[in-house]
């Protein structure tokens, strides 16, 4: 076809799961060698229309309207065999969560190797192509890449190894379904810079599927914002960004945490964007109550996981395998501080937290909570201290007992702790509920009724149930929409004022807890690297992992 | 708990919904005909048997189908019909005995093997293993040789041959659940171990367990009309499918109705309670509901 016609030439689409319309009559056009940004909070049908383009709807879709041309060719008329010829060659799509992608017992090389199994080269030959689609992806130690296992990879290299598996075809179009977004923020700064390097490279047009508006300012020609499965906004990423001409756009790009420059008591969200105040550093350091002593104070912490040795191991005098997640880590929190630690997945940050609680055994080292140590005391003396600190899980829905309703779930600790006495369990259920914001009727859902955001207020309100001192809070806005995420943080917020409580927030998202954390504290590689105030850390970071990720996190744009 | 009321209401609609979605398809609604009749005719057989089953009237022996006898009448002149309604009663006792036992050992057991040290949980895995890599056939011929014949034998049996296949499904879904976020979420909050087992955990394994049970019933109901038929079951003049089977099987070149009438709701009842756990599990999979 001509070269002046867009590659994909998307006209009036609708698409309907039974009643449901996930997208409405959607035109939108891709250009040759464009990079388009499609974004778009969960649920607005950006994945839909990704998936329509490759013909991977599910079976309960229906195309109700429209047409969609690739390349000059009708893709809602093609058969399967179609679908076979054009699918990976000229179209290819690189999935979320490269861990998944790959087969976990086959070598690289045999995985790339298989993929081209319709050409007619020898085997010699495709591990020459393989190898140097390694290289075109950057990969160090191309060649010696071939024999590993995906395992032995990271996550940022077998993402890499995704990505070289599909443009050895040199395909016309490759979409990309939100694939950084299983990664730390440092790998995700990589693949974008790979991505558009490619783009460059090998001149194949690019659709970004994602919700994270950074990543499309930096990678992106063009985008696409969706909602509710109509198209707000189209145009190029320099005109969209800079003046977005529809409300929606607006809000969403004046509600993104790293947008914000200032640091904010309360993020402004969709529904209320006049909800933005500035933080006030009078109050902040009236909440905390640095005179005393620290809360939880946490000294030289060791956690190390070892491996069961077996029968055979034991005889043959096999050394234990050892693991030390965690390595000498010390740490304060003080009445009513909130603070936030940050680190890369695998860091050992997690493992921190679960060894406060015990649900680990420490190695050596001590935790001290309101004057004692947790280190040295009983299973039964350690009850009375979880009642005056609450841990919230990663996933929101996952935490939740899943054939338990939500106003049961939430009332747990007042029955494991046997406070439920004389109490009406169901009030006290929807006095919880209403305290973070959930209408009284939640208490009969059950969590896979709700959405992200609404099983994470569930989450705090069980938190909040035994009105502890301390809330430990693990990704607390991880998977979440932005507009989602700053309403949970206004909420910790919020709960943190009134009820004053210490906060200690587990993340990777420095946007975020910048708002909210009065100190930052840096985990790398299972050690305590940097410690200080949120302001010092983000002005003046000292250790080369916190410059690494400052860079990786903070756009320069905005004066950080 | 909370809202005891709406609880139980909702929970009766579950089940409502289910047994809809079962009667939705022909196989499923056949299957759960057949089924319900089974234990049905399992409960009234004493009272809706309209001859004694062990009554000889030898005059009358090996007639056909008539009128007087719906199912002909066997070498003695004993009621075909008759024998196979008390048959299904031996059958039906038998299947929810011994299943629901090897069930609670093998749920007990499965937890334990699931939340105790390494050592425990490997020596009981051996065990479980051992027990599971003997032949059935062989194992019942041996006790039976050592203990006799009678229907405590055959549950024994069935008991024993079983339950290590219900623990080690327990204890895999168990180690799954171990680690889970809401498990974790409990033991944080200082939940005590039996709370946890008993009301995290048993609800969301028993549904797997429920549906294997299902489909072992019809196991139960062949190994005794089996070991029957070989005369080593059920102790004649106590009728069984087996026992009918085997009188049945001397005359099969005159009198096939014998064989037919017991062969029939044998190969039916094995084939609804396998096509019922089937559906239940395709209807409960979490995975595969929309």
């Amino acid at each position: 076809m001509t070269e002046h016609t867009p590659l994909v030439e998307i006209n009036d689409l609708a698409i309907k799961f039974g009643a449901h319309t996930a997208v409405k009559n959607v035109t939108m056009d891709i250009g040759r060698g464009r990079i388009m940004g499609l974004v778009g909070e969960s649920g607005s049908g950006k994945s839909t229309i990704a998936n329509a383009i490759i013909g991977l709807l599910p079976h309960a879709a229906q195309i109700s309207n429209g047409s969609l041309r690739f390349d000059g060719r009708d893709l809602l008329s093609f058969t399967a065999q179609d679908w076979g010829k054009i699918r990976g060659k000229d179209i290819a799509y690189v999935s979320q969560d490269p861990m998944s992608a790959l087969n976990p017992v086959l070598r690289i090389g045999e995985q790339m190797l298989d993929i081209q199994h319709l050409s007619d080269q020898s085997n010699t030959e495709k591990l020459a192509n393989a190898s140097a689609a390694l290289e075109q992806v950057r990969m160090p130690q191309a060649q010696a890449r071939l024999s590993m296992y995906p395992h032995e990879l990271s996550g940022g290299q077998k993402q890499r190894v995704c990505i070289a598996m599909v443009i050895m075809a040199r395909p016309k179009l490759l979409i990309t379904d939100e694939a950084t977004t299983a990664l730390d923020a440092t790998l995700e700064v990589e693949i974008v810079r790979l991505l558009k390097e490619l783009q460059t490279d090998i001149g194949c047009t690019m659709l970004f599927v994602t919700h994270h508006l950074t990543v499309v300012e930096e990678l992106c020609d063009d985008v696409t914002v969706m909602y509710q499965g109509d198209i707000k906004e189209c145009g190029t990423v320099a005109d969209v960004f800079s003046n977005p001409s529809d409300t929606y756009t607006r809000n969403l790009l004046s509600c993104d945490p790293s947008r914000i420059e200032e640091k904010c008591r309360r993020l402004p969200i969709m529904s209320n964007l006049g909800l933005k105040e500035l933080a006030d550093p009078e109050t902040d350091r009236n909440r905390i109550n640095n005179t005393s002593r620290p809360l939880l104070s946490v000294r030289h912490l060791d956690v190390t996981f070892r491996k069961p040795r077996s029968l055979i191991d034991i005889l043959t005098g096999k050394p234990e395998q050892r693991v030390e997640a965690v390595k000498a880590a010390s740490l304060d929190i003080a009445p009513g501080e909130t603070v936030a630690l940050i680190g890369e997945s695998g860091s050992g940050k997690s493992t921190l937290a679960r060894a406060v609680f015990r649900l680990v055994p420490s190695e050596k080292g001590e935790i001290d909570f309101d004057g004692t140590d947790l280190l040295s005391i009983t299973n039964a003396e350690m009850r009375p201290f979880r009642n005056e600190m609450s841990l919230m899980m990663q996933d929101p829905i996952g935490s939740l007992s899943p054939r338990m309703r939500v106003g049961t779930s939430v009332i747990e600790p007042l029955i494991v702790s046997g406070k439920a006495s004389g109490l009406n369990l169901r009030d006290e259920a929807i006095r919880l509920l209403e305290l973070v914001g959930l209408s009284a009727d939640f208490v009969d859902r059950y969590p896979h009724e709700m959405s992200g955001g609404q099983a994470r207020r569930v989450g705090v309100a069980r938190a909040l149930a035994l009105r502890p001192k301390m809330i430990i809070a693990d990704e607390p806005t991880a998977g979440l929409d932005v507009s989602i995420q700053g309403e949970i943080f206004n909420l910790l917020a919020e709960l943190r004022e009134s009820m004053s409580l210490s906060i200690l927030i587990i993340t990777h998202n420095l946007h975020v807890v910048r708002h909210l954390a009065d100190r930052i504290v840096i985990m790398y590689h299972g050690e305590i690297v940097e410690t200080g105030t949120t302001e010092n850390v983000i002005r003046a970071p000292k250790h080369a992992y916190t410059k690494v990720l400052l860079e990786a996190n903070l756009h320069a744009k905005y004066g950080v | 708990m909370i809202a005891q009321g709406t609880n139980k209401q909702t929970r009766l609609t579950r089940v409502r919904n289910v047994i809809r979605k079962l009667c939705s398809t022909p196989l499923g609604l056949i299957s759960v005909i057949v089924v319900t009749a089974f234990f049905v005719v399992g409960i009234t057989a004493d009272w809706i048997a309209p001859y004694d089953p062990i009554k000889l009237d030898i005059p009358a022996k090996l007639q056909g189908p008539t009128a007087a006898h719906w199912l002909g009448t066997d070498q003695v002149g004993r009621d075909v019909f008759s024998r196979l309604l008390v048959g299904t009663k031996i059958a039906s006792y038998l299947a929810v005995t011994a299943v629901s036992i090897a069930l609670t050992i093998g749920i007990f057991l499965g937890m334990i093997a699931a939340f105790t040290s390494r050592w425990v949980d490997w020596s009981m895995l051996l065990i479980f293993d051992t027990v599971r890599s003997f032949p059935i056939i062989m194992f019942a011929l041996t006790v039976i040789a050592l203990f006799g014949p009678s229907v405590n034998t055959i549950i024994g049996i069935v008991v024993i041959s079983t339950f290590p296949s219900y623990a080690r499904l327990v204890r895999t879904q168990v180690l799954s659940l171990r680690n889970a976020e809401y498990i974790e979420a409990q033991r944080a909050m200082g939940a005590s171990l039996p709370r946890i087992l008993m009301r995290h955990i048993f609800p969301n394994v028993i549904g797997p367990v429920m549906i294997v049970a299902s489909m072992d019933i019809p196991l139960v109901i062949g190994v005794e009309a089996g070991l029957s038929f070989l005369g080593l079951g059920v102790r004649p003049p106590t009728p069984s499918w087996g026992t009918i089977l085997n009188d049945g099987f001397s005359f099969i070149r005159n009198t096939p109705w014998i064989v037919v009438s017991a062969g029939l709701p044998l190969i039916l009842t094995t084939v609804a309670f396998t096509t019922l756990g089937e559906k239940l599990r395709d209807i409960l999979d979490p995975k595969l509901r929309r």
